[in-house]
């Protein structure tokens, strides 16, 4: 893009007389609209109401003789242009001033004060959206004044505008129709900081979100999301999408939120799911959420006690794409109960040919499934574990706690206000 | 068999109500704050039944106002500033925010008077007379910052279920009404048959017991706990349930505010019966005897703790989110300074404004006043409400039915005309 020559903002624009050639006034701008495609928008028309009466008319910029911050001076007259109609434009002010955006750089939902507007060898486009409270002064006609005031005061009104291919639309109530963007930026943000937006949006606003992500990133960005949007946008999707995002996550996510919902809600979604998930997470859902056996995972690898350290890693590597654990190797006998267990780093400092039997730790720290969440929580920061296996009273493994399972927790229950700064730090 | 899944089938309605169950008769409790026990028991003492008519529908405009930003909250998930906003633009947004601002400022102003006023009687009362003035010096401060911590560090949710004690004090009101023995007949009576009286002081009274009952703030405070509790379309008729018995409730013990009030204090049409606040604390003597006040600085006390807490947090909040700044608490103070300023400030000023000397004198008539106020920007309030309720494109089959929308504008149009009818009456006044 070349260098603007000029940037004007939309509030300064919208409301400025149209004139014809002979300098009469014929009515005055409105609005205008914009051509979706490229990294900016091309604003390729105004929208005219016409003086004294109440028809609006859409003029494109060509058959003005005069366009810009110098005036308005239509060519042709008023009423051969076309009327304006309830048609799928794209509006500056009306479909963009006032609405909430995603602001992809600073990771947080804003609200549209104003627009700013670039003029590029004659043509205008759409630049960025000012989101401070210089153009909500702006707008309100407060700017001339005020801002040279505070100016002098030397505490100047704070100025804040983001590029507009740094923003993310999405629908809602008033505008369901989804401002086109040439690429969908919130698919290049992590899933955490969508989770963050999720939580700032509303139940139907975050449901649009989600919808515009393909299933593995829907069910990254809720897994990160806190408990309540996590119900909330589970329970108000249609059931089939709802289970397709829960398959894609790690089954003990998907029990926590099948937890949250009621029965029947529950069901309904476990029976839009794929068998093998399914059972997966019913077995899981048998136990309560409050504890190891509520909380545990499925997802990690078992090798025998007569493996070598090389066949250990030739089995890793085989299961490890589905593996939510993968720091932990856990040794077991043929009948599923847990012997010992051997780390990464174990593995990786051994001899290739060394039995497993002899570098696995056989001093075993477990719970069965009805340990209580806290009690797994203090385990896991006692001995400084990654993850914690669940054993039932035959000493068969049935799953393991990790820490980021546990971590919600251990966060919960610090007071409000040093968690904050935690966070904030 | 047939009796016990019948059970079954009301034992899970129950409990699902009562899950949901609170954010309409929450915010209804908050209706009798200060300003609101203040503006009621003037009424009955000034001009005793003559205003009970009002109530009904004052009721019914209630439940109309009540249920729609409710119904709003529900089907959109947005609260009413953003809604605002979104449909009217940032002017509208702004102007009527800053009405609400500055009727909000007042009602802040009435809650610390009704603390301050409560200290001063429980002193009083309990025999220590005017030694005990400092009192109020030392307590409010305490209580200001205990509000500010337990606001900010606390889910303040999880304990705003206990201010429903209030709920305790104002059964005091009928239990003292029947006591004190009125003519049932003629109450009942002057609830149904209108008393038109065009002089400013009973406009002015009147347009204050509108406006304690249904005020713009109650309006953003509800529909955005509606959407703190998930209340969606699911689970909305239920919930549409406790909004109207909440709207009941409060207004079934304004009745008996008024009720006890005009047979206590009420002596002859138009002469005002009562100075000061604690003269208001006599309508539960045929209840409590000599103890009246202390029941009645208690009840007091409550209420206005409990406005003083959610009013300029709601407040902040509403104007936060129509201006799209950054708030909630948990935002930190860098991210959304504005949130926590204006609260911080509201608080400030609320608590410091009553702690001038000499200012004890006007607790009363700010505490009216301000309900005042909230009445006064009451039309223009609901105009846009009104309009945000009619939208099809927002709310689909769930917009006002054609009768709904009718009587809505109709009120709307009542509520002008006495606004204009008490301007044009107090401008004959000065003039005459």
């Amino acid at each position: 893009m070349y260098r603007p020559e000029k940037t004007f903002y939309l509030a300064d624009l919208i409301g400025t007389t149209v004139t014809d050639a002979s300098g009469a006034t014929v009515g005055r701008v409105v609005d205008f609209t914009f051509l979706v495609g490229g990294k900016f928008p091309k604003i390729n028309q105004a929208v005219v109401q016409a003086a004294g009466r109440a028809e609006k008319h859409v003029v494109p910029r060509e058959r003005f003789q005069t366009f810009g911050t110098d005036g308005y001076v239509l060519a042709a007259p008023l009423r051969e242009m076309p009327r304006l109609l309830d048609c799928p434009e794209q509006f500056l002010a009306r479909s963009i001033w006032d609405k909430q955006i995603i602001d992809t750089s600073d990771i947080r939902v804003v609200r549209v004060n104003d627009l700013e507007i670039a003029e590029v060898r004659g043509d205008w486009y759409l630049i960025a959206i000012d989101v401070g409270v210089q153009g909500l002064l702006r707008r309100l006609g407060f700017d001339r004044w005020i801002c040279p005031l505070f100016e002098r005061l030397r505490w100047p009104v704070r100025h804040e505008v983001i590029a507009w291919d740094l923003v993310q639309s999405f629908p809602t109530g008033f505008s369901p129709l989804k401002l086109a963007v040439p690429s969908n930026k919130v698919k290049d943000m992590h899933p955490a900081d969508l989770a963050d937006i999720l939580e700032d949006l509303s139940v139907q606003e975050g449901i649009s979100l989600i919808q515009t992500l393909d299933d593995e990133t829907a069910a990254e960005t809720l897994a990160e999301a806190d408990a309540e949007t996590q119900a909330q946008i589970i329970s108000s999707l249609p059931p089939h999408e709802a289970s397709d995002i829960l398959e894609e996550m790690e089954p003990d996510e998907a029990v926590d939120i099948l937890q949250d919902l009621d029965d029947r809600k529950a069901a309904e979604i476990l029976s839009h799911m794929e068998p093998s998930e399914a059972s997966d997470v019913r077995e899981l859902l048998k136990h309560d959420e409050n504890t190891a056996g509520g909380l545990m995972s499925t997802g990690y690898a078992t090798i025998y006690e007569e493996f070598t350290v090389a066949d250990a890693f030739k089995h890793l590597r085989l299961v490890a794409v589905d593996l939510e654990i993968i720091y932990y190797l856990y040794v077991i006998d043929h009948n599923n109960r847990l012997k010992g267990v051997v780390s990464i780093r174990d593995l990786l400092v051994a001899d290739p040919t060394t039995p497993i039997s002899g570098i696995m730790d056989k001093d075993l720290v477990f719970v069965s499934p009805e340990t209580p969440q806290e009690e797994v929580a203090s385990l896991i920061s006692k001995y400084n574990l990654m993850g914690l296996p669940v054993l039932n009273s035959e000493g068969v493994m049935l799953g393991v706690v990790t820490i980021d399972d546990v971590m919600e927790l251990l966060l919960e229950n610090m007071p409000r206000m040093w968690k904050r700064r935690a966070l904030s730090s | 068999m047939a009796l016990r899944s019948w059970w079954r089938r009301w034992r899970i309605r129950l409990l699902f109500f009562l899950s949901i169950f609170g954010p309409g008769l929450i915010t209804a409790t908050v209706d009798n704050d200060a300003g609101g026990i203040a503006t009621y028991s003037l009424a009955g003492a000034i001009y005793g039944f003559d205003l009970l008519w009002t109530l009904i529908p004052i009721t019914v405009l209630l439940i109309v106002t009540m249920e729609m930003s409710a119904r709003l909250g529900a089907v959109t998930g947005q609260g009413l500033a953003d809604l605002l906003r979104e449909r009217f633009g940032v002017k509208v947004t702004f102007w009527l925010l800053s009405l609400v601002f500055v009727a909000n400022i007042g009602t802040v102003l009435s809650e610390f008077s009704g603390i301050a006023s409560a200290i001063d009687i429980f002193a009083a009362t309990l025999g220590f007379g005017a030694g005990l003035w400092w009192l109020k010096y030392l307590l409010i401060p305490l209580i200001t910052y205990g509000l500010f911590k337990v606001v900010t560090e606390y889910e303040y949710t999880k304990i705003e279920k206990v201010f429903l004690l209030s709920i305790v004090f104002y059964i005091a009101y009928p239990i003292s009404a029947w006591m004190a023995g009125p003519d049932w007949g003629t109450t009942l009576k002057a609830l149904f048959v209108p008393v038109l009286r065009f002089d400013a002081g009973y406009l002015f009274t009147m347009i204050a017991v509108i406006g304690t009952t249904i005020t713009p703030w109650m309006q953003f405070y509800l529909q955005s706990t509606f959407i703190e509790k998930g209340v969606t379309l699911k689970t909305w008729r239920t919930a549409k349930w406790d909004v109207i018995l909440g709207c009941l409730t409060t207004d079934v013990i304004s009745f008996f505010m008024i009720v006890a009030c005009a047979v206590t204090l009420f002596q002859r049409p138009g002469v005002p019966a009562v100075q000061t606040i604690d003269d208001i604390g006599k309508a539960l003597a045929p209840l409590a005897g000599s103890y009246a006040g202390i029941l009645f600085s208690l009840g007091l006390f409550n209420a206005s703790v409990f406005g003083a807490a959610i009013l300029p947090l709601s407040t902040s909040f509403a104007i936060c989110e129509g201006m799209g700044w950054e708030r909630g608490m948990n935002k930190t103070y860098e991210e959304a300074p504005f949130f926590y300023g204006l609260f911080i400030a509201l608080l400030v000023v609320g608590a410091g404004l009553v702690l001038i000397p000499g200012a004890d004198f006007l607790y009363l008539a700010v505490m009216r006043a301000s309900q005042f106020a909230q009445g006064l920007i009451l039309p223009p309030f609901l105009y846009f409400l009104v309009k945000l309720g009619d939208d099809r494109q927002l709310l689909g089959a769930h917009a006002n039915g054609p009768w709904l929308s009718r009587f809505s504008w109709f009120c709307v149009g009542v509520l002008t005309l006495i606004d204009l009818v008490l301007l044009g009456s107090t401008i004959w006044e000065i003039v005459a």
